[in-house]
């Protein structure tokens, strides 16, 4: 890795700056959050390491990750850090200019999930399951993946054909719209 | 800087750690009188917690307890232990300071130390001196080893249930001495306040469980049942009795219920004459006739009447106090006083029609008769009346009687029922019926006026009536018919009226009770008291025991004509204060068993059964002793020196010092507050560091062994977890604790010396090793110790519930999660201060800092804010035993050149009697074999050894001691000696070397010449090096034992040398070290040679521009250089060194040459070396090839000439560790890490958009120094870490270089390109060292650092004598630490310059001039160039210098020379003492 004015070359996505940066910089790689970690089997980079690349200004690594995408956001790592290091303020910096669709990530079908569940909750005040299933497979084209689990979901009463609009659907538009989320 | 006027010669001392005990000896030995001032009972603070010191591994109290004992004798100390600084005013050089003394109840001077009050004592609290991890009784002392000796007993607020008894029975002392299965005692202690033990641990309604603080963490002590438990298992007849006095009075008691038989008792004991009077046939009132028989047997009731009687009682039955016998007559026979106990006999009428038909009967009346057997009952079905316990007594009764079926009516419901609970549940198991919210309005009858039914109303809750149950109202329309035969009304009692015939004059009360002074019991007629029922209406049985022992206290000031009221009621405190309720297991209390409900039908057999004698021991355990002591007087009978007093108060003293200087150490933070992750406090296998060290510790509650809390199991794998509550901004404890790595890894070591299996593992961030041969004990840890060390934070600490075991998942080296289990893990738990600390500064007014330490400046680090009050130890700042004593003796240091000019105005010195003359006496031997403890006793055999020392010759006697070196023995060794005539003293013990001379001066002080005593060490050569063959240490401790008595024998008397001394200093060095010393020593008053090498004075400090903290070295700087320079005392050699010394600690000589060629010769009393250190020439990373590579020392010259580059750097590299901790130089450089931190803030300072990269091995910014890491993290700097192994690599790339190093966390290269690379370069000692070594016969360790005395406790002294080391010198060290020590060995050195005259050992050498064949062997070959040729031309010995190393006598070929002491004679008659026994 090439050190050199690294926190503004990074594509796309930029490094957390300001107060953000200071907390994260303030990282000694003790490896307490991986060590607590829930998910820290699943993820290829351990959160510790994602502090690390967020310090060396190498976000681009965290971008392609998967373990940015596996975080629980539990705050495990931030409740037991000793320099009070949010591992998922961290993330969703990076994961809100991903969704953004700043930059491309290896890992697309994540973001189209989530742009996918957000519209549908701002649609139905509520998760749909059927039109959110429908949405997400045109987005990413996977349209075979999963059948299986979606036959049994059906079979279960889990899949409802038409959507209820829960009491209080204008109040859930109403936070969509305060919101900067497009 | 202006000293201020007429100052007081004295100081005082806050803390009595190692800290304060260092500062208060170096204070009083060099002429000032010392206030020491310590919270505990004793002194010895932290250090003597510890099991063992590293690097050595010493043991810590071995090498303390000579210092505590010193404090202990010496003179001008006046230790103030068990106090606490309350009042600071005045100035610097005038306080006056008031001090609380807290109440040891135990007189210190009569107190033996002999402990017995702690065994009988028998209270059990937990033993912070353990980290409480054991117990201790309330009557205790810190440790064995500490000063003072006396015993202290720990008081806090009386019990709450003490308070809350009616009869004010010592709850919490009954309750602990059936603990400990002293039942005797329990009912002794019971009967101060209660003569009826038994009966009240089966009626009494225990208001002292509902206060009980145990129920605040479970359920309350089943107390009232532990008094039954205990009261059922003694002979009455077996109890001691205190002595009376017989007196002449008389006294009448009317009444034999329980207010009278207690105001009976205690007047009996008073010594008056007591007669009962008691209207009906039988005594004991209500007790007998009103409570039944299955709940309270009359057996029982007899024997404790029976006991009272014992006293001299007389009690008269069927004699009522009414028209024929009224308190006239009484008084006309005699009777000088009267109380009435007479209850309140009648049932209160219902008042409803029909009340006087055959068949209603008042509950009272049925219950005496029952009682009485002269009911024979034919009652089926009747109704009995009311809520309390008379109903249901009445009811549970008449089941006993043969009823079939009882009912009772109760207008309210069962909540506001005013019966026990109990016995409300009691009754209904045995079938009674209740029927709630119902009243009676008529009793039906037949024709022959007998009960045939109760008419009654349904009733409802209303509103709340004054006593706040809810007013019951009928409910109209509701009644109904309950078919009964008989109906009982027992809704309450009042007076017989017959009372107030035989009482003319009585007042009444508005509720037809007699008026009584609450707080006297005396009625409206003089002489005549009241209580119990009769003065408060009915009431329990308690509060009528109680009313009668004050009434009986009253009676007996009245009868001596005293005031009755004064003092009472006695007070209780508003806030009370207890001790916090331990972390500990709920455990339920133990439940009494009972009769079934089918075996207690038909019968009066006793329902509620005793406890088992284990269950009430384990109940009785359960108690948390809130009051600690339980008042139970089991030590005041045990002291056999009469020195306990419970009535003792504390104390305030006043006294003037001119300056104070704080040292009251630390805190441990509990890391269940803090990290709770870790599971400590729930996993009992989770410890702390200084619980760990407790358990190494011999004298600790385990005797060394390392054993699981959990099962006592030997633990194998150990896990130690670093930074516990340290480097943790985010808890608000963002210091390093400084001391928690190197102890970790001690302990590491330790517990695998005690236990060759354990498997010790070390997680930690970043290994600070920074101390001097720190790092050799860690690589060595490492290398050969089988210490596993694991660089990686553990997130949690997760226990298996079925093993204990403690699962740990942690990141490895290679970036992969491990999980592990350990059988222990100890937390590394961070270091503070405490609250009394930071209360204490704020009532001084000084100044915290963030991290609430003292906060003081890097020039002037033992000055708080507040002139006048200095700081040592870890009161400043988290830091090792070796700094700590550097700063103690620094801020004697500074106190001593502010009240120099009142030296020796406030001390007195010790006087020794007038040396005995033995020569020509018989040898009498006295032995004393010590147990160290268990330190020996554990393995030799002592009483074996005391044995056969008795049947040596000259020895008239023997004897083995707990420890030798206390000072309680000290005292007995002067009656010893006294009495047996001893004209000389062995002692088998530990080592000579550090406590021979205390057990010399104790025989100077008992008349005898110190040198007529030998030690042998039996501890170190015995029990320690033959741990495992028990038999044959003892042998060996036999051996040395017999060899030393020989010796003894032929001891003699030898005088001390005494020689002028010298008041002026030498001092090497003109650096910040240097001048700090001189300045402070001029200032003192001393003269001082002050020789620097160069042109210049400042030496490092000049190329510094800021400390750490931001402060600029420069002004300070310049004006030491101008106070030296304009110093009157100070004479200057500039370009100048020092040669040609001779002489001798209080009289050197030497000469001073200049390079201009002057020289002068100078005589001095002491010396200091402070020649410092310089950074070394890095041979790597392309330094000196390419121009970007500089070290930290060029970097700041760049930045103090304001380098226009600078503000254009774009990179800058920092890299740690260059030539230090390597091969070459194994130890670390100490300031680099801190260093390259404060040049990367300072860079980012000049140019806001440099990027900082250091690259370091382990950050070593230790103790307050973390902060400016944080700070440099937080500003963007990257800190990459890297392996010796694989070192950073450097390559030219144009005007820059390429550093290309390894992350270790993304296991990927990273390549910076530096604008420019700065090297930590080591940091090497001054070249002309060694020569200085040779001058003063110092010693320089392989890398040219000279060595200290002692590792631990003397950092600034050297082993010759006068010699003193401060600075860089000693090892590598910022500025703060530098001056501190400076100051220290200034202070060191006034020590002996401040004598007028010292005394030299008497251990020398002699020669006898007629042997003496000249030939000069002695001359070449003694060390300390003691020999000379006199003017004779024969050898003779400068007895000064003769250090008694025994060389010239061992060399002298015609065995002209003899060492004293050791004479040829001595040495071979050991020698053939040990032979002739092998043979």
């Amino acid at each position: 890795m090439e050190q050199s004015n690294m926190q503004a070359s990074s594509g796309k996505v930029t490094a957390p700056s300001g107060e953000l940066a200071s907390i994260i910089n303030g990282c000694y790689q003790c490896g307490k959050c991986s060590a607590g970690c829930p998910v820290a089997s699943e993820m290829d980079l351990l959160p510790h390491q994602m502090v690390r690349l967020g310090v060396l200004g190498d976000v681009q690594r965290i971008v392609n990750s998967q373990s940015i995408w596996l975080c629980l956001t539990c705050h495990t790592c931030g409740a037991r850090c000793p320099n009070g290091i949010d591992v998922p303020a961290l993330l969703d910096h990076i994961r809100h200019q991903v969704v953004a669709g700043k930059i491309e990530t290896q890992q697309p079908q994540v973001p189209a999930f989530h742009t996918t569940f957000m519209q549908n909750v701002r649609r139905f005040g509520r998760v749909h399951e059927l039109s959110l299933v429908g949405t997400y497979k045109m987005k990413t084209k996977t349209w075979f993946a999963d059948m299986k689990l979606g036959l049994e979901m059906f079979r279960k009463g889990k899949m409802h054909i038409m959507p209820k609009f829960p009491f209080g659907n204008s109040a859930v538009k109403e936070i969509f719209k305060k919101s900067s989320l497009k | 800087m202006a000293q201020p006027k007429d100052v007081v010669g004295a100081a005082l001392v806050v803390g009595g750690g190692i800290a304060g005990v260092q500062a208060s000896l170096d204070l009083a030995e060099s002429g000032y009188k010392v206030y020491l001032v310590e919270s505990q009972t004793g002194i010895g603070g932290r250090m003597a917690q510890l099991d063992k010191t590293f690097p050595t591994n010493d043991c810590s109290t071995c090498i303390f307890s000579p210092k505590l004992v010193s404090v202990g004798q010496n003179p001008n100390i006046e230790l103030l232990s068990y106090g606490e600084v309350d009042d600071v005013a005045g100035d610097e050089g005038h306080f006056k300071v008031r001090i609380r003394q807290k109440s040891r109840y135990i007189y210190k001077d009569k107190c033996k130390a002999c402990g017995d009050c702690a065994t009988a004592c028998p209270v059990a609290v937990p033993n912070q001196f353990d980290q409480k991890i054991s117990n201790r009784a309330a009557t205790y002392r810190l440790f064995p080893q500490t000063i003072p000796q006396s015993f202290v007993i720990d008081k806090a607020d009386r019990a709450p249930c003490v308070i809350a008894c009616p009869a004010h029975i010592n709850v919490q002392g009954y309750v602990a001495l059936i603990s400990k299965g002293k039942y005797k005692e329990a009912v002794e202690l019971i009967y101060r306040n209660l003569p009826l033990p038994g009966v009240l641990g089966r009626v009494c309604p225990h208001p002292c469980e509902k206060v009980c603080r145990r129920g605040l963490k479970d359920q309350p002590v089943s107390i009232c049942k532990l008094k039954r438990f205990a009261a059922d298992q003694v002979d009455y007849s077996t109890l001691t009795l205190p002595e009376i006095q017989p007196k002449p009075e008389k006294v009448a008691i009317i009444g034999s219920g329980p207010a009278g038989l207690s105001c009976a008792y205690y007047l009996a004991l008073e010594g008056y004459k007591v007669t009962i009077f008691e209207a009906g046939p039988v005594l004991g009132g209500w007790l007998r006739v009103g409570i039944p028989e299955y709940r309270l047997p009359r057996d029982l009731l007899d024997k404790e009447i029976q006991h009272i009687l014992d006293l001299g009682v007389d009690a008269r039955t069927n004699m009522p106090l009414g028209p024929n016998l009224t308190i006239t007559d009484l008084k006309a026979q005699g009777y000088k006083a009267v109380y009435l106990g007479v209850g309140c006999q009648k049932g209160a009428t219902l008042n409803i029609k029909g009340e006087e038909a055959q068949g209603v009967i008042q509950g009272v009346d049925f219950l005496r008769q029952a009682a009485l057997g002269a009911s024979s009952n034919n009652i089926k079905k009747p109704v009995v009346i009311g809520g309390g316990n008379v109903a249901i007594d009445a009811a549970r009764t008449l089941v006993r009687l043969g009823s079939n079926e009882v009912t009772i009516l109760y207008r309210r419901s069962r909540d506001e029922m005013p019966a026990y609970a109990e016995e409300v549940s009691a009754a209904l198991e045995e079938g009674v019926k209740i029927q709630f919210l119902a009243a009676p309005v008529e009793v039906t009858t037949n024709g022959s006026n007998a009960v045939q039914g109760l008419k009654c109303i349904r009733m409802e809750l209303g509103p709340a009536d004054q006593t706040g149950r809810r007013r019951p109202v009928p409910v109209e329309g509701s009644e109904f018919v309950i078919e009964t035969d008989a109906v009982i009304p027992a809704i309450g009692q009042v007076i017989d009226p017959d009372l107030w015939e035989g009482a003319p004059g009585l007042a009444r009360s508005p509720w037809n009770t007699i008026q009584v002074d609450p707080v006297t019991a005396a009625t409206a007629i003089d002489g005549v008291f009241a209580g119990g029922d009769a003065g408060t209406g009915p009431a329990t049985v308690v509060e009528a025991v109680g009313a009668g022992h004050e009434a009986a206290i009253s009676i007996a000031r009245y009868l001596r004509g005293e005031d009755v009221a004064a003092g009472r009621p006695a007070k209780t405190p508003e806030h009370r204060e207890y001790p916090p309720i331990p972390e500990m297991k709920a455990e339920a209390r133990a439940v009494n068993p009972e009769l079934s409900v089918s075996e207690r039908m038909k019968n009066f057999g006793e329902v509620e059964l005793a406890f088992s004698e284990e269950e009430a021991l384990r109940e009785a355990n359960r108690c948390l002793n809130c009051g600690v002591c339980s008042e139970c007087m089991e030590c005041v009978k045990a002291c056999p020196a009469g020195a306990i007093d419970h009535s003792i108060q504390d104390e305030y003293l006043d006294v003037d010092v001119g300056t104070i200087i704080l040292s009251t150490g630390y805190e441990l933070i509990d890391p269940s507050k803090i990290r709770g992750e870790f599971s400590y406090g729930k996993a009992p296998n989770v410890i702390t560091n200084m619980e760990f060290e407790r358990m190494l510790s011999a004298s600790g509650p385990y005797a060394g062994e390392v054993k699981r809390l959990s099962d006592g199991h030997h633990p194998k794998k150990i896990a130690w977890i670093q930074c516990v509550g340290s480097r943790d901004p985010q808890h608000g404890m963002p210091h390093c604790s400084a001391v928690c790595c190197m102890a970790s890894i001690k302990e590491a070591v330790i517990a695998k010396e005690h236990d060759p299996n354990v498997e010790p593992t070390i997680f930690y961030m970043d290994m600070r090793a920074y101390g001097k041969d720190f790092d050799a004990y860690y690589e060595r840890a490492k290398n050969q110790g089988g210490v596993r060390f694991i660089r990686s934070m553990v997130s949690r600490v997760v226990e298996d519930p079925k093993t204990h075991n403690l699962n740990i998942t942690y990141v490895d080296d290679n970036q992969q999660l491990a999980a592990e289990s350990f059988d222990l893990v100890v937390l590394a738990a961070g270091l503070t201060t405490s609250c009394e600390s930071r209360e204490l500064s704020e009532k001084l007014g000084i100044d915290l800092n963030e991290s609430f330490f003292a906060s003081t400046d890097s020039f002037r680090p033992v000055e708080t804010s507040r002139p006048g009050v200095f700081v040592a130890g870890m009161l400043q700042g988290p830091k090792d035993i070796p700094q700590t004593v550097m700063e103690a003796s620094a801020a004697a240091g500074a106190s001593s050149r502010l009240l120099a000019s009142a030296r020796n105005t406030m001390t007195t010195k010790e006087q020794f009697p007038p040396q005995r003359d033995v020569v020509g006496e018989e040898p009498r031997i006295g032995v004393f074999i010590c147990r160290c403890g268990i330190n020996i006793a554990n393995v030799v055999d002592v009483p074996r050894v005391v044995e056969h020392v008795k049947t040596l010759p000259h020895v008239v006697f023997a004897a083995e001691k707990l420890f030798t070196c206390s000072q309680d023995t000290q005292e007995e060794f002067l009656k010893i000696i006294e009495e047996h005539k001893l004209n000389r003293v062995v002692v088998s013990a530990c080592s000579p070397r550090t406590h021979e001379p205390m057990f010399q001066l104790t025989l100077e002080k008992a008349g005898l010449n110190p040198y007529l005593f030998t030690m042998t060490n039996i501890r170190d050569q015995c029990s320690w090096v033959h741990g495992y063959d028990k038999e044959r240490a003892t042998l060996k401790a036999m051996d040395l034992a017999r060899m030393a008595v020989a010796r003894a024998a032929l001891l003699a008397p030898l005088q001390k040398s005494k020689m002028e001394v010298v008041s002026n200093a030498l001092v090497l060095g003109g650096g910040a070290s240097g001048m700090v010393s001189a300045l402070n020593l001029a200032d003192q008053g001393f003269q001082v040679y002050l020789v620097e090498k160069s042109d210049k004075l400042g030496g490092n400090a000049l190329f510094i521009e800021k400390t750490i903290h931001g402060e600029e070295i420069k002004p300070f700087v310049s004006d030491l250089i101008t106070r030296v320079e304009g110093h009157p005392k100070i004479d200057l050699f500039k370009e100048a060194f020092f040669g040609d010394l001779s002489g001798h600690v209080g009289h050197f000589k030497g000469t001073i040459y200049q390079l201009d060629g002057r020289s002068r010769q100078v005589e001095f009393g002491a010396a200091i070396v402070a020649t410092g250190a310089r950074e070394s020439q890095p041979t790597e990373y392309l330094y000196g090839e390419h121009k970007a590579v500089e070290t930290q020392h060029s970097l700041e010259e760049r930045i103090q000439a304001g380098d226009p580059k600078l503000s254009e750097l774009k990179n800058a590299v920092f890299v740690q560790c260059v030539g230090s901790r390597c091969d070459e130089r194994p130890y670390c450089s100490k300031i680099c890490c801190s260093g390259s931190v404060r040049l990367a803030l300072r860079l980012r300072e000049i140019n806001p958009d440099v990027k900082n990269y250091v690259i370091y091995r382990d950050l070593r910014t230790y103790g307050l120094l973390e902060k400016y890491y944080q700070e440099a993290r937080q500003a963007g700097t990257v800190f990459i870490k890297y392996d010796p192994e694989a070192k950073p690599r450097v390559e030219a790339a144009g005007d820059k270089v390429n550093v290309i190093v390894r992350d270790p966390v993304l296991d990927q290269d990273v390549t910076i390109p530096a604008d420019v690379l700065t090297l930590a370069a080591a940091i090497d000692p001054e070249e002309g060292n060694k020569e200085i070594s040779q001058l003063f016969k110092v010693t320089t360790n392989s890398y040219g650092y000279f060595v200290e005395a002692h590792m631990k406790l003397r950092p600034v002294d050297f082993t010759t004598e006068g010699v003193f080391l401060a600075g860089m010198a000693h090892y590598p060290k910022p500025i703060d630490e530098s001056i501190a020590q400076a100051t220290a060995a200034a202070q060191r050195a006034s020590i002996l310059l401040s004598k007028k005259e010292m005394t030299f050992p008497g251990v020398i050498s002699k020669v006898d001039p007629e042997k003496c064949a000249v030939c000069l062997t002695c001359v070449r070959l003694c060390p300390y160039g003691a020999p000379f040729i006199n003017e004779e031309h024969k050898a003779e010995i400068v007895p000064a210098l003769c250090q008694g190393c025994g060389i010239c006598s061992s060399v002298c070929p015609g065995k002209a020379i003899q060492l004293q002491h050791f004479t040829d004679e001595q040495v071979f008659e050991e020698i053939d003492t040990l032979l002739g026994a092998a043979s």
